[in-house]
Order: structure tokens, then sequence, then C-alpha cells
């Protein structure tokens, strides 16, 4: 009986061994992706870094129905925006106010890194319809049918709303581009 | 399939590449390729997605693919001395149950020891090396459990959720005038239990008697935990 106890526990710490590797390169290879597109939604860096560490505390529980590595990603977005949503169902944390939210200011003055913040601010005043499938299919690279897929919509109003948000975008750019334009003059 | 050999119309074409400048689609391809106005705008559109893409790139914290990490294994160290237990309950004999640690033997009972919890989790994150956390971050977590803390404080090394048991805690590290500190902020849950007074051969902890919330504060040993207690409790506020 202890012998078999004993064989037990040695193939159960393998397997811990074997799942905390599977884990930690499941950590390496997605969390900068995954805490952008998080903060994408967020907006807020405190909330977005809760929300990152509780998604991977779910994940490591669940790290045995990850079949398919391949589908890491969609499956931890998936469990991203479960937290999030149940973000809101607790009362205690208060919405962001989007005024509030201090977008990362540049330090070094050149035009292109000045065009980017402008670029963020922008990106951080689309509305959340709007910016959730453009991150999708810019941070993940993920086509329209899985965007369709991932946020549960039809794929023409995926690209309905991929064109509208890259619209919005560059039409405030334009106008902000000829504001700085006029000042300058 | 007709209708995709079929060249498609400047609206189409424009919302096509807006929706992806990316596309592959054959005839936004051709259509691209048909006058220099559409080249340009498919140019045009390829740039503002470069552009995007790199204004996506936030900073991510230096930390958090070892926060994650230590998070993940601290888990699997709760979810172990559930394991544990059960053999508990199975076994018979006096001489299996000695081997355990007196940690796991305070699993044995129905109630949950969260203070011998806080102890046990002190010696598990040992080997973890807190960065500073503001005092905004700090409150923004604390806000959950209607608290905050004092601007006087001192340092905020480490700001994180933990499981105690299965219960969701916030544990802070703070470097106060008096010594480095672990405070834990603990929800009420039932079959909770706390002492007044805990410790075990590394650490000593204390109950702070709040109305609002489950605060324990742990030192190490040797360490003045009266000090440390009534230190943190003078700069911690309950605004609600």
């Amino acid at each position: 009986m202890f012998a078999r106890n004993k064989s037990k526990t040695g193939s159960v710490s393998s397997d811990m061994m074997s799942k905390q590797k599977r884990y930690e390169a499941l950590v390496n290879a997605t969390h900068a992706d995954v805490y952008r597109y998080a903060y994408w939604l967020i907006r807020d860096k405190a909330i977005t870094e809760d929300v990152v560490q509780e998604t991977y505390l779910r994940a490591w529980k669940s790290l045995d129905s990850l079949q398919d590595p391949k589908a890491a990603k969609s499956w931890l977005i998936t469990i991203l925006r479960r937290e999030n949503a149940r973000r809101f169902e607790r009362k205690q944390f208060d919405l962001v106010d989007i005024d509030d939210v201090s977008v990362e200011d540049t330090k070094h003055g050149n035009e292109t890194e000045l065009e980017y913040a402008e670029l963020r601010k922008l990106m951080t005043g689309l509305s959340e319809e709007y910016r959730e499938p453009l991150m999708l299919q810019i941070i993940f690279g993920f086509s329209g049918g899985e965007i369709a897929k991932q946020l549960d919509l039809n794929k023409n109003t995926v690209m309905t709303r991929l064109f509208r948000a890259r619209n919005q975008l560059k039409e405030a750019l334009e106008a902000s581009y000829e504001r700085r334009q006029q000042t300058n003059r | 399939m007709n209708a995709d050999s079929r060249p498609i119309d400047d609206l189409a074409f424009r919302r096509a590449l807006y929706a992806d400048p990316h596309t592959n689609d054959p005839r936004v391809k051709a259509a691209a390729r048909s006058s220099a106005g559409n080249r340009a705008f498919a140019t045009e559109l390829l740039q503002l997605d470069a552009a995007i893409s790199q204004a996506s790139k936030v900073p991510v914290p230096d930390n958090l693919a070892s926060k994650l990490i230590w998070q993940g294994s601290f888990s699997e160290f709760a979810a172990h001395k559930k394991r544990a237990r059960t053999h508990i309950a199975l076994a018979a004999s006096v001489a299996f149950m000695a081997g355990f640690s007196a940690v796991v033997w305070h699993q044995h009972a129905h109630t949950i020891d969260l203070s011998a919890e806080a102890l046990a989790h002190m010696n598990h994150v040992e080997g973890y090396r807190p960065a500073t956390v503001s005092l905004s971050d700090a409150n923004a977590k604390l806000a959950s459990f209607g608290a905050a803390l004092a601007n006087e404080i001192g340092t905020i090394k480490s700001a994180n959720y933990c499981l105690l048991d299965k219960v969701r805690s916030l544990h802070l590290i703070l470097e106060t005038s008096s010594g480095l500190v672990s405070v834990f902020f603990v929800p009420d849950v039932d079959g909770g239990k706390f002492g007044e007074r805990f410790s075990n051969q590394q650490f000593v902890g204390e109950k702070l008697t709040t109305q609002k919330a489950n605060v324990l504060v742990v030192g190490e040993q040797g360490q003045n935990i009266r000090a440390l207690s009534q230190e943190v409790n003078r700069n911690l506020l309950f605004p609600a």
C-alpha cells in the first residue's frame, strides 16, 4: 500500500513538473500580447494587471483543458474577457472614467513619437465595439472569421466594425494634423 | 463564384482595405494594382496599420511574467496541500500522519485557520523579489476591502492577490519605519477563523481589531510585532 502510494505521488509530482513547464512556456509566449490586449480593453494599468493575473490564475487551474497549443491565445482571450466582465459584476470596482486615464505621454519630442502618442489617444477614445475587434486583428493577427468566432458576432458585422474603426482613426488623425499645420502657420 | 471574379467597385475596394489592409482577397489586390490612386490608397492604409500596431505596443510591466509564473506555482502549492488532506482522511495509521508537517496538520480541521494559512503563505513567498508599488495602485486594490493606506505608511514593496486556502486575499508587503511587514486583507468566509496572535518558527502575526475587514499583520520572529501592527493600524483608513 505504501509502495503504491509512493509511486503514485511520484507520478503526480512529475505531472506537476510538466504542468509547471507548460504553464511557464504559455506565460512566456503569451503574456505581452495578452497584457496589451487587456490594456486596450480596460485602459487602466492597475486594473489591467489585476485582470491579467486573474486570467492566468484561471488558466493555470484549467491548463489540462487546453489540448491544442495553437488555440492557446484564443483560449486565454476567452478567459480574459470573462474575467473582465466579472469586474463589472463586483460593484466595488469603479468604472474607468476615460477623462481620468492618463495615456502614456511621450518623453521624446520627435514627430513620429508625437504621432504615436496622438494615435494612442485616439485609439483609447474609440468605442469598445470598434476597439476590441481592431485590437484582436492588430495584436494577435486574427482574421475576420477568427474575430467573429472569438466575439460571437457574424463576420460581416466584424468587417464593418473594423472598417469603421480604421476610418475613424484615419479621419481623426488627418483632422489633428491639419490643426497642427494651422497652429504652426 | 462568378461574382468573385468580377472587379469590385471603388467603395467596396476602400471598405475592404479599411477592414483589413493586409487582405489576400485577389479582387482587392487586383483593384489596388489597377490605378495609381488605388495603389497610393493601399499604401496609405498599410502605413496607418503599421502606426496603429506600433502605437498599440504599450510597455508591459517588467516583472509581469515572473509574477504570473510565481502565482501559478503558489496555487499549485495550495492544490498540493488539498491532496495531502485527502490522504490524511484515508490514512488509518498514526505513524503515517506523523510524517506530515504542522502546517498540513492544521488542514485537518473543518474550519479554515486563516492565520495559519497566512503563515504558510509567508514561508512560500520568501523567494519572491518584490518591486515597488505606488500608493494609488495599492489603494485601487484595497478599495475592494473598503480600505486605504495613508501616505505615511512607507514604501509598498508588493500588493498582490493570493489564495489563503481557497480564500482570495490581498497580500501587501510594506517597508515601514519599524521594518518589513506583511499585511493580509482577508474577506469573511464560512468556517474562516483567525488567531489573535499566531506564530511559527519563522514568523509571528497579529490580527488587527478593525470592524470593517480582517487584517492580519505578519512579521519575522524577533521583530516587534506590536509596534508593527500599531504602525499599520495608524495608517489604515476606512473611508467608506
